[in-house]
């Protein structure tokens, strides 16, 4: 798993590079203007700035497909999985999975918080891996947060290469994996490196299994907010694109 | 020495005259806070409960949605630059048609998030637009942060804008709109609510 993430790492990591340097100047924009989410409209802009969201699309006809592609897999493989997982294990159960999986992925948050810099995010969330681990019995439960108010520093390598002004490239939607873009998929290469996951003794498969189990188990409390933004946008694929950056954005904003 | 000491007394007492000021939430925030105060009790009262009583429930609900957010502005901001060519009545049409669309969807999510603690951050002002950060704790175990963009308008504070994890709702509805009119037409957008309305 190891050595296989290293190779696409090394690969990515030049792609962004070479995306670095082609985007020093102006944002592109498409001639027919197709790739641009949102417009320029001062007077419906917050000062903050986030509402003009140009997302460099140029992959779109493969990204639909796969757009297409996971939404199929959501609906026939993944959600009767979840579906099935929730009737068997009770949602305090889920929640306790969800947390204990959060907890040991705490490497992926300090290393990036201290990449960036942040001290207090990277001591928060070393205390936070401190008395979940102890007080919250293995990660289950989240006392850190519950009982002495210290919440989750959300970090990871997309967000560090961004913050270090790396653009995001070209936007890719990538089969089982969904929404992301050419600085973030590097990031997620990267990221595989601070999983503790990914270093047990295990065979490829078996890792794979477990974070396909991460991933229903994920699913399983959060149905309904897919099937959600289906129902309310008139088209889907251009809301979690518009969606996707601005979240993106916001957070290697903060 | 003693100088220096005459000194600071007064400017301690003149932090202490300021102090109770700065610490006082915004006027925005209490507004938006009792608001949602008010939402929350309607959706955890026992006697509103279960899917027989979701319409009594809703209807209630919306009463204080209704005056929570400016639909209109919502309206005007999703539509951007295409408001102006719009007439009175199509105007009103739209504020109508997608103030159900919203309201469908998102009085269900925050249903099922009715147990959840909301904390108030802080309070952002840029003119005459606030931006009041809240951090909802769901029961799920996930934070999630919800910034409510409001303005003054007739002497009440609304809302006209949520930014749900960094992603603000009229920008991405506005991303929408403006794509459907541009590649067919206004009558084509209004038609396409209408049918998301209608299937429920």
């Amino acid at each position: 798993m190891i050595r296989y993430s290293m190779h696409a790492f090394l690969i990515l990591a030049v792609i962004v590079l070479l995306q670095a340097c082609a985007h020093t100047g102006p944002s592109p924009v498409t001639q027919d203007g197709q790739a641009v989410d949102g417009q320029a409209d001062d007077e419906a802009a917050f000062p903050d700035g986030d509402e003009t969201i140009t997302v460099y699309d140029p992959l779109e006809p493969f990204n639909r497909a796969m757009f297409y592609f996971n939404d199929k897999l959501y609906f026939y493989a993944l959600k009767p999985a979840a579906q099935g997982y929730s009737y068997v294990v009770p949602e305090p159960a889920r929640v306790g999975v969800r947390r204990f999986f959060s907890n040991i992925t705490t490497p992926v948050r300090f290393v990036n918080a201290l990449l960036q810099f942040k001290v207090h995010a990277a001591g928060t969330e070393l205390a936070r891996f401190l008395i979940n681990s102890w007080v919250g019995v293995a990660g289950l439960m989240d006392p850190a947060r519950d009982r002495w108010q210290i919440y989750k520093q959300d970090e990871d390598l997309g967000q560090t290469l961004g913050v270090f002004g790396a653009g995001p490239g070209i936007y890719i939607t990538w089969p089982f994996l969904g929404p992301s873009n050419i600085r973030d998929t590097v990031g997620f290469a990267g990221d595989l490196f601070l999983d503790p996951v990914n270093y047990l003794d295990l065979t490829y498969l078996e890792i794979t299994g477990i974070h396909a189990y991460d991933r229903v188990n994920e699913t399983s409390l959060d149905i309904g907010i897919y099937e959600e933004i289906k129902r309310t946008s008139l088209d889907p694929y251009t809301f979690v694109r518009n969606a996707y950056e601005q979240h993106r954005r916001s957070k290697i904003g903060e | 020495m003693m100088k220096k000491y005459n000194m600071v007394l007064p400017l301690l007492l003149l932090a202490l005259f300021l102090l109770p000021r700065a610490a006082r939430a915004g006027e925005a925030t209490e507004v938006l806070r009792a608001d949602i105060d008010r939402t929350l009790s309607v959706m955890r009262d026992p006697a509103l409960q279960g899917p027989e009583k979701e319409e009594e429930r809703n209807e209630k609900i919306m009463a204080i949605v209704e005056q929570m957010f400016d639909f209109e502005e919502v309206s005007r901001r999703s539509l951007g630059r295409y408001w102006r060519a719009r007439s009175k009545a199509e105007r009103d049409a739209f504020v109508r048609l997608f103030t159900r669309l919203l309201a469908g969807s998102y009085l269900n999510r925050a249903y099922e998030h009715r147990n959840a603690k909301v904390l108030y951050t802080g309070e952002v002002s840029r003119g005459r637009k606030v931006e009041v950060r809240t951090k909802v704790l769901t029961a799920k175990g996930t934070e999630v942060p919800i910034n409510y963009r409001l303005m003054k308008k007739n002497g009440r504070w609304r809302a006209y804008d949520m930014v749900i994890e960094g992603v603000s709702l009229m920008s991405t509805y506005r991303t929408q709109f403006n794509q459907k009119i541009q590649r067919s037409s206004y009558e084509a957008l209004v038609e396409d609510l209408e049918q998301k309305v209608g299937k429920k």
